[in-house]
């Protein structure tokens, strides 16, 4: 068999969101591309059917859900518009607010596709974790503006991944002048950082790959076009969102759960790249001096430019946020009032990952009729493909195996498809045969179960659905009681503590006791467990529970309290106020208690948080595992 | 569960059907996310790179629900090679907001959104992991923090048993000091029913809580129905409450149901 004959299968096991799980096959023959095809699987979500009947108010917490890297993108076309349905003009703070909070998500997930999912293919890594080790500056860096990007989404939305924040007529809230102040400093801090992110992927050699596209991106005539803007295409096209449908097309191919998109018939361009090319020009001065010293051109063809131009818009948005939050005041209100309209809602928005295009019908008492929604990985699709045949050509289908698969997951990756190609993993599957058939795929389906399954630890933690024959698991408190006589048979040494501070005094010593008491006693360290004794003691003989405790006395001081005197000692008992306490009050109240139990306190004196434990308490340490063992031994006997 | 000292603990990061948004509780940590890297070792988590999903793992957190037939083979080989195996977030503890399906007939759905829906391969209902295997612990919320990951994976390197807060919303704003939404200003909140563990973010924000964290334990959903009965809410508008993200769980589900019910 000749290298020229080999029917080479590909395969990309990617993971994302509305568009999904997805797989490259390609199919190579006598030096030509016989077949290319972008495989999307993720299983269908049916978002558009949820939305039928919902109110208008729950569209947003709604259509978040779609895409966790870029939640903010779908809740902005989405209230963007219903208002305009309805006739709402938000303030022009919320309008402002919107555009910092929208820069916010840009900056997270163009921080994140840079650093953990593009960058470590130019440097022969497999992960960001690989490449922190050689470029460990640079890696901490893009996790910081990734971190920054976080920040402005949680100040307006309370968090960054499917924010609360936004509501059809403005915000919920605004955020306090303390914060903004805050949250600028840091945006102006990281102004530097990002110009030198610029630089830094400007100097990445990028394969010399030019190619004919149209590119397709929201225009303003004087901003740079994030949340609104006419739908503008490079090669002359200005419609207003409404007008959408008349231009661009989706179909569907039997081999992908996403469907296409066209416009005109043919592929096209939208991301970062593409907004670059149809919008350069909209850019700050300084911005736009460093691209021309960086050797940086846009409009480009070459879509390899796509991630310098992540880097760019990376400063892009930290300074429009800076800039829009300079003169930032409280207003009157966060959200004007807002009237339901019967019609057709339409919006159109840049996500991270390019134009995002949402219809909405709308009754009159604002219930949603029917929605559709247009995400940008399905328009690139088409465009990935056909990138892929011209590239892959460009490149030479001689190249090793390795090397076309390598090149593809570059090329992929290129479009940002959600975080989704981002694996940095391109299964490979050889097929060296004449025959004409494509070689069965090694699919998740047909996933062999050839490993011996081993038994699950004898210690386990319970479980939600446990088995019953899992006895020595421990049942959480929402499962019923164990039946039979079968719960009174335990004896549990229970530690108690914490991981945050130094309280981890109960850990110690049950770790002691594990070494020297027999395997018929369960040990168990818990943190903080307040209610959650009360199922352990009610499935249980015997219990010891050991704490650390500030009663007082000296530290080191231990001291025994039984089943009975426990009852009487009111408070001071325990670091983790009266939750150990509460919890066997309330076990004695709901009749849960073991047939014995008994309370261990090492005394820890007025350590705080975070102190290392004194000599005296770790001898005390030793002392309790001593007393405890020697207990144990003399019980038996 | 015992930690063997000599090597760092394998961890895998597992998606099913789901928007990605419960594995930034890990990738945005920031720069934390490499300190954990040196606490454990990630040998499966396609989004941050690493790739062997057929790994065998001390710990692997699954993200997602169960929708396809693929999916139910997929799971069952990740809880045979994994020790512990740990559901995050709404739609592997619940079936997630695409469980709405298994209200509808999903068939009928994939006809009115697909042109040729003979060609896509979906299960008709979206499921939590627990419905297939065991489940040795749940994290709740849609989507989880990385406080909540973070606490879970400190816990289990140190070989503590995790905590399970199951308290209520209404617990987060008393201790926030946030004033109820609901009964000062008569907002519907969801907070009554619902676990705590995001923080009470949304009274912070002066808004209801809309339950992404699922139902608390001893929910008393029957109570709120009365009480959003009494703020003027339609039994369809009740229902539409419990009908959310996570309205595949049992309590929630039968809160909907019963709240259909009620029409005059």
């Amino acid at each position: 068999m000749t290298e020229q004959r080999k029917t080479l299968t590909l395969k990309v096991p990617v993971l994302t969101r509305v568009e999904g799980e997805g797989a490259l096959d390609l199919r190579i023959k006598d030096g030509n591309i016989e077949e290319l095809r972008l495989r999307i699987f993720e299983p269908p979500r049916f978002f558009e059917k949820f939305l039928e009947g919902r109110h208008y108010s729950e569209v947003p917490d709604i259509v978040a859900r779609i895409c966790g890297i870029c939640p903010v993108a779908y809740q902005m076309t989405a209230v963007q518009a219903l208002e305009k349905l309805f006739g709402v003009e938000v303030s022009p703070w919320a309008r402002d607010m919107r555009r910092v909070f929208y820069c916010g998500e840009w900056l997270q997930s163009h921080a994140l596709h840079i650093h953990l999912l593009a960058a470590p293919d130019f440097f022969g890594c497999n992960s960001a974790i690989e490449l922190a080790r050689i470029h460990p500056d640079v890696v901490r860096r893009g996790l910081r503006l990734q971190e920054l990007g976080n920040e402005i989404m949680a100040l307006f939305g309370a968090r960054s991944v499917h924010p609360v924040g936004l509501r059809v007529g403005g915000f919920h809230h605004a955020p306090a002048l303390s914060q903004v102040a805050h949250l600028r400093q840091k945006l102006l801090d990281a102004i530097p950082e990002a110009e030198k992110l610029v630089r830094w992927t400007a100097g990445i050699p990028i394969p010399a790959d030019s190619q004919p596209f149209v590119s397709v991106a929201l225009r303003h005539d004087s901003d740079y076009a994030i949340e609104t803007g006419f739908i503008d295409a490079s090669d002359g096209l200005h419609v207003d969102a409404p007008e959408y449908d008349t231009h661009f097309a989706e179909y569907q191919q039997p081999y992908s759960t996403a469907l296409f998109s066209a416009y005109h018939q043919q592929p096209y361009l939208v991301g970062p790249l593409a907004r670059l090319n149809l919008s350069h020009n909209r850019l700050p001065e300084n911005i736009r001096k460093l691209i021309a010293e960086n050797a940086l051109v846009f409009p480009n063809s070459n879509v390899f430019t796509s991630m310098a131009a992540r880097a760019v818009e990376i400063l892009f948005a930290i300074q429009e946020a800076a800039q829009l939050l300079e003169n930032y005041q409280l207003p009157d209100s966060p959200n004007v009032p807002v009237e339901p309209r019967a019609g057709i809602a339409f919006g159109a928005t840049e996500a991270p990952r390019g134009l995002l295009w949402h219809r909405y019908e709308v009754d009159e008492a604002g219930l949603i009729r029917n929605a559709r929604i247009v995400p940008p990985t399905s328009q690139n699709q088409a465009r990935i493909e056909e990138d892929l045949r011209l590239s892959l050509l460009n490149f030479g289908l001689n190249n090793s195996d390795d090397a076309l698969r390598l090149h593809c997951e570059k090329v992929i990756r290129n479009y940002d498809p959600c975080i989704s190609c981002a694996t940095h993993f391109l299964r490979v599957n050889v097929v060296r045969t004449s025959s004409q058939t494509i070689s069965e795929r090694n699919g998740w389906g047909g996933v062999p179960f050839r490993c011996t399954p081993f038994p699950l630890a004898g210690e386990g933690w319970g479980g939600v659905n446990a088995a019953p024959e899992s006895a020595s698991a421990l049942p959480p408190p929402s499962l019923p009681r164990p039946a039979g006589e079968e719960r009174f048979r335990k004896i549990r040494i229970v530690g108690i503590g914490a991981p945050s501070d130094d309280d981890q005094i109960g850990w110690r010593v049950v770790d002691i006791l594990k070494t020297r008491l027999p395997p018929e006693v369960e040990f168990i360290k818990l943190d903080r467990p307040g209610s959650a004794l009360i199922p352990l003691l009610e499935t249980s003989s015997h219990v010891i529970l050991i704490d650390a405790m500030q009663g007082g006395g000296q530290p080191g001081d231990i001291r025994h309290f039984s089943k009975h005197e426990w009852e009487i000692y009111q408070q001071g008992l325990s670091t983790h106020g009266l939750g150990v306490f509460d919890a066997l009050m309330l076990a004695r109240e709901l009749d849960c208690q073991p047939e014995s139990l008994d309370l261990y306190g090492i005394e820890i004196g007025t350590a705080q948080p975070g102190e290392l434990p004194s000599e005296a308490v770790l001898s005390a340490v030793e002392e309790l595992a001593d007393r405890i063992a020697s207990n144990w031994r003399q019980a038996k006997n | 569960m015992s930690v063997n000292k000599s090597e760092k603990p394998k961890v895998a990061v597992h998606k099913f059907s789901s928007c990605d948004g419960c594995q930034l509780a890990l990738l945005d940590m920031g720069p934390t996310l490499l300190d954990l890297a040196e606490q454990v070792d990630f040998v499966h988590f396609a989004e941050a790179g690493p790739f062997d999903d057929q790994a065998r793992v001390d710990l692997a957190f699954v993200e997602g629900s169960v929708a396809t037939p693929e999916d139910l083979a997929r799971i069952r080989l990740i809880r045979e090679n994994s020790k512990m195996l740990v559901a995050i977030g709404a739609c592997a503890t619940s079936g997630g907001i695409q469980a709405l399906r298994n209200f509808a007939n999903g068939m009928q759905w994939t006809a009115q959104i697909y042109p040729q829906p003979e060609h896509i391969d979906s299960l008709p209902q979206s499921t939590p992991i627990s419905s297939h295997v065991k489940v040795d612990f749940e994290l709740w919320g849609c989507p989880v923090n990385s406080q909540q990951v973070a606490g879970f994976i400190n816990n289990f390197l140190l070989g503590v048993l995790p905590r399970d807060n199951a308290d209520k919303v209404c617990t987060e704003c008393k201790h926030r000091g946030l004033p109820c939404v609901m009964v000062s200003r008569g907002i519907p909140c969801m907070g009554p029913v619902t676990r705590a563990g995001c923080g009470a973010l949304c009274p912070g924000l002066g808004r209801d809580c809309y339950g992404c964290y699922g139902p608390a334990e001893n929910a008393n959903t029957d109570s709120l129905t009365a009480q959003f009965r009494s703020l003027g809410l339609s039994p369809d508008d009740i229902a539409r409450r419990f009908k959310n993200i996570n309205n595949f769980s049992p309590v929630f589900r039968e809160a909907a149901v019963k709240a259909e019910g009620t029409h005059d």
